[in-house]
């Protein structure tokens, strides 16, 4: 985990001084004189070359000084946290309806191969999977918020309830993209299961269809699911940015963006960095809930 | 029988609640009089409707496409930090609803002495700020010093040569070293909002987020990034003011989440309403959309240290070659107008004599014919990326300037690489720097006149247009200064150091019942005067 973090922290300060664009033309816009844009450029350590940039940063970040948004004038960590909130909430809520809707697509489809159900399930998740996020954002709100006027557009409000309403179609965008691809998986591994030997036993004992599903076919099929949903909800992180953007929702995605934009290095830093930990996160937590799934894995 | 009874009642009451839930009660019969005269005439006096301004209410309105960076008045350039600072805290004047004139705002009058070195302003009575404590001249003493000594703003002024003293306990005066013209104008601008010396000194940074001023609204929630909420500010100074309890300001995002929040009824108001959008809207029952005057307006900027555009029959040609009413038709759906200097049309200062450079292909093709290049030549026009208007600019002008054998290459880059590029003089035409006023003298939009912005820019320094425009600010007579900016801008013309190409308005939206909301020609709103209908 230390590695993964040295390295992102080094690879984008690097990648940042790299790119054109200059962090105080930026923050000081067309009217200031530019004797100004000068002196924030020697106050900020911007004419200084990379490697002692670097080193500079590298004495702050030990000291737990994680730098100042320039864009904002408040330290960065600061911005970074009122937003991380909102995305972490987005994120979640998007795993919550993807997991109640892919885990009955996936039952239903694989539990009913080659019928009319199994074949409305996989058109509707090839259309939904084939459908840009952005656009399909759109044609949410135009449907649910100004035909419907059920949800409101876009926003986060003030309240824990304000946060469902607001945040459930940003989260139902992302979460259909990703319902799609964990639905299909779960119906792919439980129709292998179907076909092992210890599901025919179960059934050869009298076991009922609903109890072989639960304990025996379940269970089994969620491996490659959790797996899938790790992955997943790394991606919906990433996913944030631009859903953020479509439904103006501000979290740590609109952050990036704008951050990127006006060459906020501090706040850029802070961003990926924690989008790094989360990645690493999710991938441990993912691997502590293989035990509690299948317990043989505990017992390996 | 029982069961008659009982169907009788059930009758009698489904036919109560069937005539109670008329619409309209049938009248009872009126007693005749006993007299054979005839009944008198009956006079319906209409009921009178309430007029003028409703009292409370809440507007939901989104601000520009950035999120609020600070409320800190020196500090902002960005319009959603000023707009909201320009209702939160009372400013030394502000400028009319016409954009014509001034109004005194946080003071109540002001004289000069007769060298117009000295400003003698009074400070207006019963100004509180809203928590309640007494607006006084040390705050703003303290305000306008931090203002000068500002980075962003304080060039508005001329540096080091102006300071301010308290006069008294109830005025205060700006001391100069050498007549200043736009002073009066520059202190209507948003960076001279007048703070609480105490608070701020004692709070420090931490005062900026939630700040107290003595405008008519005051901050009572900031959600970063989604929303800010403005309360009636109970001690403000103009009486019966703010008619709103609340409004809540929103910066804007994506142009299409904008529109839909407004078509869904989560706003009240919508700002920078996208073109191809406004008829839409203004055609939506209940909602009106459309233009304002804007002191607004685009200019190409191309880099004289860059052959061919040293080449003044190469700039001449471009200028011609393009056909902005085309332009404006085909982006801007009409809206807007071809510019004719490189002003901007502030009222009084804009030179409205000057023909600009009307379409004229075949003058084009002539002064291309007379230049160093007549087989034409590749030229880079670089404009913000992501912004759509700009790029289809960029398209027409591409397909314009073709038929006078220009090849124009599209760079579209962000706007940190554009402005940095831009700045070291590094582009060959800059196509993406908007341009408006926060005040209604040329003295805010004009420094890139002077050759401490051309040269680094655009490789040149016209050395004349740079003495009429420093001598500017000294020239106190309105005419003779006015001559002055009349001739950088014919100058600038007869150069073509700098391309007009169109001047835009401000686009809104707004449901009916919201009153009396306009945007002025600064492209800001006052808050103050908006009320609801319903």
């Amino acid at each position: 985990m230390a590695f993964v973090v040295a390295g992102v922290t080094v690879i984008v300060f690097i990648i940042l001084r790299l790119i054109p664009g200059d962090p105080c033309s930026a923050l000081h816009g067309q009217y200031v004189r530019p004797e100004t844009i000068e002196r924030c450029r020697v106050d900020q350590g911007f004419d200084q070359p990379v490697w002692v940039q670097f080193v500079t940063y590298l004495g702050r970040l030990l000291k737990g000084d994680l730098g100042r948004s320039l864009y904002y004038r408040r330290p960065a960590m600061d911005v970074f946290l009122e937003r991380l909130p909102v995305t972490v909430f987005l994120a979640l809520y998007t795993i919550a309806i993807a997991v109640s809707l892919s885990i009955p697509l996936g039952i239903i489809s694989a539990t009913n191969k080659g019928n009319i159900l199994e074949a409305i399930v996989r058109v509707g998740t090839s259309i939904t999977l084939s459908m840009p996020s952005f656009w399909l954002g759109l044609l949410l709100m135009l449907i649910f918020s100004v035909r419907l006027r059920w949800f409101p557009v876009g926003g986060y409000g003030s309240s824990f309830a304000e946060h469902l309403r607001f945040l459930f179609l940003p989260a139902l965008t992302l979460a259909l993209t990703i319902a799609t691809v964990l639905a299909r998986t779960l119906r792919n591994s439980i129709l292998e299961i179907l076909q092992s030997d210890y599901v025919r036993t179960a059934r050869a004992k009298g076991s009922s269809w609903h109890r072989v599903m639960l304990r025996h076919v379940l269970r089994n099929a969620l491996i490659s699911y959790v797996t899938l949903l790790g992955i997943a909800l790394a991606w919906v992180i990433g996913g944030t940015v631009v859903i953020e953007q479509v439904y103006g929702v501000p979290g740590i995605g609109s952050l990036l963006i704008n951050s990127i934009l006006n060459r906020d290095y501090d706040l850029i830093q802070n961003n990926i960095l924690v989008y790094a930990l989360l990645v690493v996160v999710i991938n441990l937590a993912v691997d502590l809930t293989y035990p509690i799934i299948d317990p043989r894995v505990r017992n390996d | 029988m029982f069961k008659l009874r009982k169907i009788s009642t059930v009758s009698l009451i489904l036919l109560t609640l069937a005539v109670a839930c008329q619409g309209q009660a049938t009248p009872l019969p009126r007693a005749t009089a006993t007299t054979d005269a005839p009944p008198p005439e009956r006079t319906v006096t209409a009921v009178p409707q309430p007029t003028g301004p409703n009292i409370g209410g809440r507007l939901t309105m989104t601000l520009e496409f950035s999120d609020i960076t600070t409320l800190d008045p020196v500090v902002p350039d960005d319009n959603s930090s000023i707009w909201t600072i320009l209702n939160v805290y009372d400013q030394v004047f502000r400028v009319s609803r016409d954009g014509t004139t001034l109004e005194p705002d946080a003071v109540s009058g002001y004289s000069v002495s007769p060298d117009g070195l000295e400003y003698l302003f009074d400070l207006r009575d019963g100004l509180t700020f809203s928590d309640g404590a007494p607006v006084t001249v040390d705050d703003v003493v303290f305000s306008l010093e931090r203002m000068l000594a500002s980075e962003n703003w304080g060039f508005l002024f001329p540096e080091g040569e102006v300071t301010v003293e308290p006069a008294g306990d109830k005025s205060f005066k700006l001391v100069l070293q050498s007549p200043y013209a736009p002073l009066v104008n520059n202190l209507a601008g948003f960076w001279s909002s007048i703070v609480p010396k105490a608070l701020v000194e004692a709070q420090g940074e931490a005062f900026w987020e939630t700040p107290v001023g003595s405008g008519p609204f005051m901050v009572s929630e900031w959600v970063k990034g989604d929303h800010i909420t403005l309360a009636r500010n109970p001690h403000y100074w103009e009486a019966g003011k703010p008619y709103l309890d609340e409004v809540e300001l929103r910066p804007g995002s994506d142009d299409n989440t904008r529109v839909l929040r407004f078509q869904a009824g989560q706003l009240d108001v919508l700002l920078g309403v996208p073109y191809n959008q406004i008829k839409l809207l203004d055609e939506t029952d209940g909602a009106s959309a459309g233009v304002s005057p804007l002191m607004g307006a685009l200019r190409l900027y191309p880099n004289l240290a860059q052959p061919p555009l040293d080449d003044l029959n190469v700039r001449l040609a471009l200028a011609y070659a393009i056909d902005r009413q085309a332009i404006i038709e085909a982006v801007l759906f009409g809206y807007g107008e071809p510019a004719t200097t490189a002003l901007i049309k502030i009222p009084g200062w804009w030179n409205d004599q000057l023909p600009g450079f009307p379409y004229d292909l075949e003058k084009a093709k002539e002064f291309m014919a007379k230049s160093s290049v007549p087989d034409g030549f590749e030229l880079t026009t670089t404009y913000t990326a992501g912004s759509t208007t700009d790029e289809q600019i960029a398209v027409l002008l591409q397909q314009q300037w073709a038929l006078i054998g220009v090849d124009l290459v599209l760079q579209p880059v962000d706007i940190a690489v554009l402005t940095e590029q831009f700045g070291a003089g590094q582009l060959q035409l800059n196509q993406s720097f908007w341009s408006s006023s926060d005040v209604i003298d040329p003295a805010e939009t004009s420094a890139f006149f002077s050759c401490r912005r051309t040269q680094p820019r655009q490789g040149f320094c016209d050395e004349r247009i740079n003495g009429l425009y420093l001598s500017s600010g000294t020239i106190m007579d309105p005419a003779e200064r006015k001559a002055v900016f009349f001739e950088i801008q014919e100058l600038g013309n007869d150069n073509v150091y700098w391309i007009p190409m169109l001047y835009v308005p401000s686009r809104w939206a707004k449901w009916d019942y919201v009153k009396d909301f306009e945007l002025l020609p600064t492209g800001n709103f006052r808050l103050w005067e908006v009320w609801l209908d319903k």
